[in-house]
């Protein structure tokens, strides 16, 4: 398991990926704070997270989960994977770790942001808990990411499945539909407002689980049918 | 050791395995020859669970294999897929540590497997940017890392040049006993000398498993190549002093009086002494006489060529 978060996130900061992704989550996040600081003089980065979880979010974490088993297909490497190793659950897990650490880079450089501009806000233990979420729901994304880059071997189908499955239902999230259950950056928005709720906690935790298992099904099934 | 019974493979309606049985003893070194296309990457893919049978059983070391006891097996892909972004060293050690090697032993078993396959000069260097004889044995010290009591090569040797496929040879016979080794190949002689076992697959099916020593004797056609000096054009008149020649085959013109001939004999007898005597008879000089045996390549052709006309 660790070993396999360790190489993807290796590769991931050899090749431009990892770079760029940091760098468009933290210009997006730059953007984000001078759009609010327009509408008032203190920025509360609560809702800072908020927003990059609604907008970019989805995107980096398509970009970054695109080669997770795609590029092993194509490179035919799955197959050193799926024999050396004693559980497929925990490649699958692997992968995911890959990219959460990926974006906690990301997070890493901009609580810098926040320590900055401290003397506006505050960094206090509701911005704590709302980080610490964020982690959460990027592993539930990073889950949703993984499970798609194993149906292809292309990594640009890939990215694009991923970006529109996470995007999309928060378009349709207004009311009490199925949608406003897959949106799952409406959960992380009542956390940002400063209502902890567990339910929210559960709902990525056994998002994420899902994905997994819905993975590792799919391996299976392909080492029946191929 | 490693068994199949069995074993059907399907890809849609295209069956690429067709009750496929053999059983490889403990230590044995096994060579899977077959063509493109034959079935030999399927078979093994089945061996080490990376895809299931569509019917039948596979067993190593008495057990259905499961992911359990996959890590008994070491396993080298074919067409060497690595991870281009990662050193020599860092590959083996990643290998190493999915297999499950704890972090204490690993530093061992990596500097150990390097030296094996002679790899010290590179373990630095990023795949990408090796050459393709090492990254060859940079797949196989994946697949010999951790010790696993079977290996499955799957054509180690394909595009080496000579001298690294006698070195890929000589290693494959250090390990000979350590480890149970099936490795497949379309070039018989390249695995001759390294197998006690041969095992042909053609079409999915196995047509043949056997020694390479029996495998020769097996068509064995007894043949002797003749250059003679025969003015009179008599050679064909041989036959009738000896038995046991089935048939006379002009082959080339060596030189104005020279001619050679291919003599095709019926069961073992060596005809050559009676060639000698007889041959004077005839006005027919001897000039060369040698006796050909029929190769492997030549078994496995005709192998093949029988399985074609059934
Ligand atoms: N995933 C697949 N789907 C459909 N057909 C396949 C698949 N994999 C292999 N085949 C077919 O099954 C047959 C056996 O293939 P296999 O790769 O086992 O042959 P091989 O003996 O390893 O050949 P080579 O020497 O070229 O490597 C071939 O006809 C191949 O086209
Ligand atoms: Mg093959």
């Amino acid at each position: 398991m660790w070993a396999i978060a360790k190489k993807d996130f290796r590769a991931l900061f050899y090749s431009p990926i990892g770079y760029v992704v940091v760098a468009v989550f933290l210009a997006a996040m730059g953007i984000i704070m001078y759009l609010l600081s327009i509408e008032s003089r203190s920025i509360d980065f609560n809702i800072v997270y908020q927003y990059s979880a609604k907008y970019s979010l989805p995107i980096i974490s398509a970009l970054l989960t695109m080669k997770s088993f795609s590029e092993e297909k194509s490179a035919d490497t799955e197959k050193l994977l799926y024999t050396a190793s004693r559980k497929t659950t925990s490649i699958i897990i692997g992968k995911i770790l890959a990219v959460v650490m990926a974006v906690g880079v990301a997070i890493i450089i901009s609580v810098i942001y926040c320590l900055l501009f401290a003397k506006y806000g505050a960094i206090d233990l509701r911005l704590i808990i709302t980080i610490l979420c964020f982690m959460l729901l990027t592993m539930a994304y990073a889950s949703v990411g993984v499970m798609i880059s194993s149906l292809s071997e292309s990594q640009i189908i890939s990215a694009i499945l991923t970006t529109f499955f996470l995007i999309l239902p928060s378009f349709f999230s207004y009311g009490s539909g199925v949608f406003s259950y897959l949106a799952l950056s409406n959960f992380y928005s009542r956390i940002c407002d400063g209502r902890l709720s567990i339910n929210a906690i559960i709902v990525f935790v056994s998002f994420t689980i899902t994905c997994i298992l819905l993975t590792s099904i799919e391996m299976k099934r392909n080492r029946k049918f191929n | 050791m490693i068994e199949l019974k069995n074993v059907t493979k399907m890809y849609g309606n295209f069956k690429a395995l067709d009750n496929v049985n053999f059983k490889i003893e403990k230590g044995e070194v096994v060579g899977f020859l077959g063509q493109n296309g034959a079935g030999k990457t399927t078979t093994m893919k089945i061996i080490t669970g990376l895809i299931e049978p569509t019917e039948g059983e596979v067993y190593v070391n008495n057990e259905r294999i499961s992911k359990k006891n996959s890590t008994k097996i070491g396993y080298m892909p074919e067409n060497t897929p690595l991870y281009n972004s990662l050193t020599v060293r860092e590959f083996i050690n990643f290998m190493g540590e999915i297999k499950g090697i704890k972090r204490a032993e690993r530093k061992k078993a990596v500097d150990e497997v390097i030296k094996i396959l002679n790899l010290q000069s590179v373990e630095k260097k990023l795949i990408k940017n090796i050459s393709r004889g090492y990254k060859q044995r940079v797949s196989f010290a994946g697949a010999l890392i951790g010790k696993p009591d079977i290996l499955i090569l799957d054509e180690p040797m394909v595009g080496l040049d000579p001298k690294q496929i006698i070195e890929i040879r000589n290693l494959i016979k250090s390990l000979k006993g350590a480890h149970t080794i099936l490795l497949s190949s379309h070039i018989l002689s390249e695995i001759n000398q390294i197998c006690e076992k041969v095992i042909i697959i053609e079409k999915g099916k196995i047509i043949a498993t056997d020694t390479p020593a029996n495998l020769e004797n097996q068509i064995s056609n007894n043949i002797v190549n003749i250059t003679v000096e025969d003015p009179k054009n008599n050679i064909q008149r041989i036959k009738e002093k000896i038995d046991e020649i089935d048939e006379i085959k002009f082959i080339k013109n060596i030189s104005k009086y020279e001619k050679e001939y291919e003599i095709k004999v019926i069961g073992d007898s060596d005809i050559r002494k009676s060639l000698m005597t007889i041959s004077p008879e005839f006005d027919i000089t001897i000039v060369e006489l040698r006796k050909s045996k029929s190769t492997l390549e030549d078994v496995f052709v005709n192998l093949i060529k029988e399985e074609e006309e059934i």
